[in-house]
């Protein structure tokens, strides 16, 4: 899979990412492996694999927090492998975090007006904080919220930062149905406004629904990509997350379980 | 019918919790109005001594607030603020003793803190982008300060002079050039308003930069380095800033102190006097520039008092004292009055929505359907 | 060259001393996270009980172990009395150390006043070494920084206390959680830090005057010691002591305290810029954590 045309230029909201036999190592571990990925422009991607499999390695050296020993990444036909992380930010990458995404010494509203810096009389943080469903609590203490809250706070911040790449790493980690359920809307709504979106995450119903395309890492190395239908019918992709036997029942019922408690919107 | 009441008494509740909760720049601009008009009074209250007393203490809170904008504020530990306090002091001896007598006081009075600033981004370029710990900055400042003590009290020899002035060693500088203000210098009155001015301006502006997108930005970088530089923000030019922003405030205290006592010494860099305006600030709460701008006027006026009466057990009541408000007032005493204050209004709010006439009005039934009160 | 020889052994002193007193700092930092401002006056009581044991007819031995003690049970009191309430609040432990040196460094300046109480002789007489005369007692003290250091090594390495005490300073919680009493750790850390600054106070007593601010130029040092030594406290420790001695030594006594603190912190800021990690960094590459 090496790069090609497919990094065709940004939908001027979003830009395409390449990633090209990247390899970080720590000594003599590969945390990745020769790994190569193309994400076209707009698109969504869910990126799974089992733990340690490299995928938050992958968005740290998107973002220019690990040294690489291989490989270059291009962002939007642009090459980003020497830049630093601010610089990168600036180009257009807007990120999540598994833990400690948000301030707590800040409220809600000075949350958003943090994250929209200079554009921050432009966005129209009312109307972010209604879409996100966060009005009520504009005034209040990041600290106060509930874990649900915070990280529905954390993706209207990237939202409202303008990215033109987004990285989400495990936003629905520790969120109940409902919650899942709600913040798959809001993603995909923020996808279609805006930037390309790549996302990791464990719960694979999630993971379908959101995802337009899916990539699965293993051991530093991209196994395969395709489609959800695809790769959720591929009984080697399954054997690596679950056993054999159980994979097909397992992801059968969080899918269901989700398709009940669907919420309206 | 009582379940609207009881709708609209909780929604009451929550307008006072919100209320009371958290600063906003309306409750700022409050206390500084309330500070303004005391320090309006003051004068004409007490003798003209006093007021010339006073005078040295509202420098003391220029420092005091300039440590909260940059160790409250912008998470960054300095030690140097008194350091910085004492080149605005001595900054102003040297420019305004080179000038003429007329225009010189008034260009050293604006030159100074720019000076100071100068070198403070000079400082600061070493510091932030060495990328040091909090206890290391800590550290390096206060070593910085130490070093400006020793080095200013081995300047006796005439050979250290800038210009026409002399650097006097452990003696300073003294005769150092007036005011002057239509050719007389500056009375009591005129210096104390000036100063107060200042202190007012100083802690108004960092009382309200707390909620401007900077201010928000400086307190996220405090907070969370790694992530707000995640959001795009420079975190090292954003430390740098502030540091010589709260150095240039430091020195107008500086320059104040100067103008007022007509002298200055390297007896304004010892350990004590650099350590205080950390403490001083950590007693009042060190986000708190209000809170810590009345500690520091209030811990002028005991020490200073104390000294006169008892001089040896001064500074050991002084000890204790420090002591006991923190064990009393975790996080400072600023936090615990707020808290006490915002228990009263919340108090004094509902009592007077749950009296009976007001829930007769039209204007005051809730709607059944909507959420109850969200507040925090 | 004689020259040369006496202040490479004026650095052995000053190693051995600043060794006692970043340890016992380290410790207090480590566990508590507190900068304690104190530090300096707990050196300055040892020196002061060891000078009147000694005038009141002790022998040192005897005296530094008394004062050793002595101060580790004041900081024994201090824990109970004050500092065990400030175990999650290094803001307000700053405040409060500096309360409790303010009232200490006033209150010997009661007791002993300002004048420079009689100096106890450095006993031991002297040796010579390619030409200098060397007072033996440098040699002891550089010793027993070094026998100090090992014994706390071994504590720390070799004793359920000291896995104790590093489970602690590592992650208090998670500590907790299996089973470590964390109060009681905290409170050994505290003895055990002031102990070692009174043992450094008590070393230092008969080399310079008696004062209750002499802890001071000794504390500063150490500050920058505990910091720029790094992950592995011991050996980030014993190397940082080893080259602020020998700037100690070579500059302040020379050239006055401007330039020695001038030099401090100019070794400090290239130390910053080009180890990050500190000194523990030029030791052995860093293992690294699994990259997830």
């Amino acid at each position: 899979m090496m790069a090609t045309q497919s990094a065709t230029g940004s939908r001027g909201l979003a830009a395409p990412l390449a990633v090209n036999n990247l390899t970080v190592a720590f000594d003599e571990f590969r945390a990745l492996d020769d790994l190569s990925l193309d994400i076209p422009a707009g698109s969504c991607l869910g990126l799974i694999g089992p733990n340690g499999a490299g995928k938050s390695t992958l968005f740290r050296a998107i973002l220019g927090l690990v040294p690489m020993a291989a490989g270059t990444i291009e962002l939007d036909g642009q090459p980003i492998t020497g830049l630093s992380t601010t610089r990168r930010v600036r180009r257009g990458i807007g990120t999540t975090l598994q833990s400690g995404g948000v301030f707590l010494e800040l409220t809600v509203r000075e949350s958003l007006v943090l994250a929209a810096r200079r554009a921050s009389r432009k966005w129209d943080i009312a109307g972010a904080l209604e879409t996100h469903q966060l009005a009520e609590l504009a005034d209040v203490s990041v600290t106060e919220l509930s874990h649900g809250h915070q990280q529905r706070l954390e993706l209207a911040m990237a939202e409202v930062s303008s990215p033109r790449l987004l990285l989400l790493d495990e936003p629905v980690a520790g969120m109940g149905p409902m919650e899942t359920q709600a913040m798959v809307q809001s993603i995909q709504a923020v996808n279609q406004a805006g930037p390309t979106v790549v996302f990791i995450d464990h719960d694979l119903a999630f993971v379908r629904a959101l995802a337009q395309e899916i990539a699965v890492m293993h051991q530093g190395r991209l196994i395969t990509q395709g489609t959800p239908d695809e790769i959720s019918a591929d009984p080697e992709i399954m054997s690596i997350y679950f056993g054999a036997a159980e994979g097909h029942a397992t992801a059968g019922a969080t899918e269901a379980a989700a398709q009940e408690t669907g919420t309206p919107q | 019918m009582s379940v609207t009441v009881a709708r609209q008494r909780q929604s009451t509740h929550a307008f006072w919790r919100r209320a009371a909760a958290g600063p906003s720049p309306g409750k700022s601009i409050l206390a500084v109005l309330l500070c303004t008009a005391g320090m309006l009074i003051f004068p004409y209250a007490v003798s003209e001594y006093q007021v010339l007393v006073a005078i040295s203490f509202l420098t003391f809170a220029i420092v005091t607030v300039s440590q909260v904008l940059v160790w409250g504020f912008g998470g960054i530990l300095s030690f140097a603020q008194a350091a910085f306090f004492a080149l605005g002091a001595y900054g102003y001896a040297v420019i305004a003793g080179n000038l003429d007598e007329t225009t010189g006081p008034v260009i050293a009075l604006v030159a100074a803190p720019l000076v100071v600033m100068v070198f403070a981004g000079f400082l600061g370029f070493f510091i932030f982008y060495g990328r040091m710990g909090a206890f290391l900055l800590g550290i390096v400042t206060l070593s910085v300060s130490l070093m400006l003590g020793a080095f200013l009290n081995q300047t006796g020899d005439a050979s250290y002079h800038i210009g026409k002035v002399q650097l006097g060693g452990y003696n300073g500088i003294n005769a150092i050039p007036p005011l002057l203000v239509e050719g007389t210098p500056a009375s009591t009155q005129v210096l104390y308003f000036l100063t107060a001015a200042v202190l007012l301006a100083g802690v108004a502006g960092v009382a309200l930069f707390r909620f401007h997108r900077v201010g928000v930005g400086i307190r996220a970088i405090a907070e969370n380095p790694v992530r707000a530089e995640l959001f795009g923000y420079n975190v090292r030019a954003y430390r740098l800033s502030i540091f010589m922003a709260g150095a240039a405030l430091a020195a107008a205290g500086g320059e104040f102190y100067a103008i007022w006592g007509s002298y200055t010494s390297p007896s304004l860099v010892t350990m004590q006097a650099v350590t205080l305006p950390v403490v001083v600030a950590a007693v009042a709460g060190r986000d708190r520039p209000i809170a810590a701008m009345l500690a520091a006027l209030v811990y002028s006026a005991i020490s200073v008092n104390l000294a006169s009466s008892g001089a040896s057990y001064a500074l050991i009541i002084l000890g204790v004292g420090l002591v006991v408000v923190m064990l009393v007032a975790p996080g400072g005493v600023g936090g615990w009055v707020a808290a006490l204050v915002n228990r009263l209004v919340i108090r004094i709010g509902t009592r007077s929505a749950e009296s009976p006439h007001t829930a007769a009005s039209q204007d005051d039934v809730v709607e059944l359907g909507s959420t109850p009160g969200s507040g925090a | 060259m004689s020259a040369v020889i006496s202040v490479a052994f004026q650095a052995c002193q000053i190693f051995g001393i600043f060794l006692i007193v970043s340890l016992g700092l380290s410790i207090i930092y480590g566990v508590l996270g507190v900068m304690n401002l104190a530090h300096g006056e707990l050196m300055a009581i040892g020196a002061y009980m060891v000078a009147m044991a000694v005038n009141a007819g002790l022998p040192l031995v005897a005296g530094i172990v008394l004062a050793t003690v002595l101060v580790g049970l004041m900081g024994l009191v201090l824990d109970r009395a004050i500092m065990r309430r400030l175990y999650r609040r290094p803001t307000d432990a700053i405040v409060v150390t500096f309360g409790i040196s303010l009232v200490v460094t006033q209150a010997m300046l009661l007791i002993f006043g300002s004048a420079q109480n009689s100096l106890i002789s450095t006993p031991g007489g002297e040796v010579t070494v390619a030409g200098a005369s060397i007072p033996t007692y440098r040699l002891v003290v550089t010793l027993v920084g070094v026998l100090a250091a090992y014994g706390l090594y071994a504590l720390f390495q070799r004793t359920r206390l000291g896995t104790n005490i590093r489970a602690v300073s590592s992650d208090q919680d998670t500590a907790g959680c299996f089973g470590v009493d964390t109060r009681a750790t905290f409170t050994v850390a505290f003895v055990l830090g002031s102990a070692l600054a009174g043992l450094a106070g008590a070393l230092v007593a008969p080399t310079v005057s008696l004062v209750p601010t002499l802890g001071q130029g000794f504390v500063v040092y150490a500050f920058v010691i505990v910091v720029v030594a790094g992950e592995r406290v011991f050996q980030g420790t014993v190397l940082a002591s080893a080259v602020y001695a020998v700037l100690n030594a070579v500059i302040s006594y020379q050239f006055g305290s401007f330039y020695g603190l001038l030099a401090l912190l100019g070794v400090t800021l290239v130390l910053i810029r080009f180890l990050p990690g500190g000194f523990s960094s030029l030791l052995r590459r860093p293992r690294v954590v699994a990259a997830l």
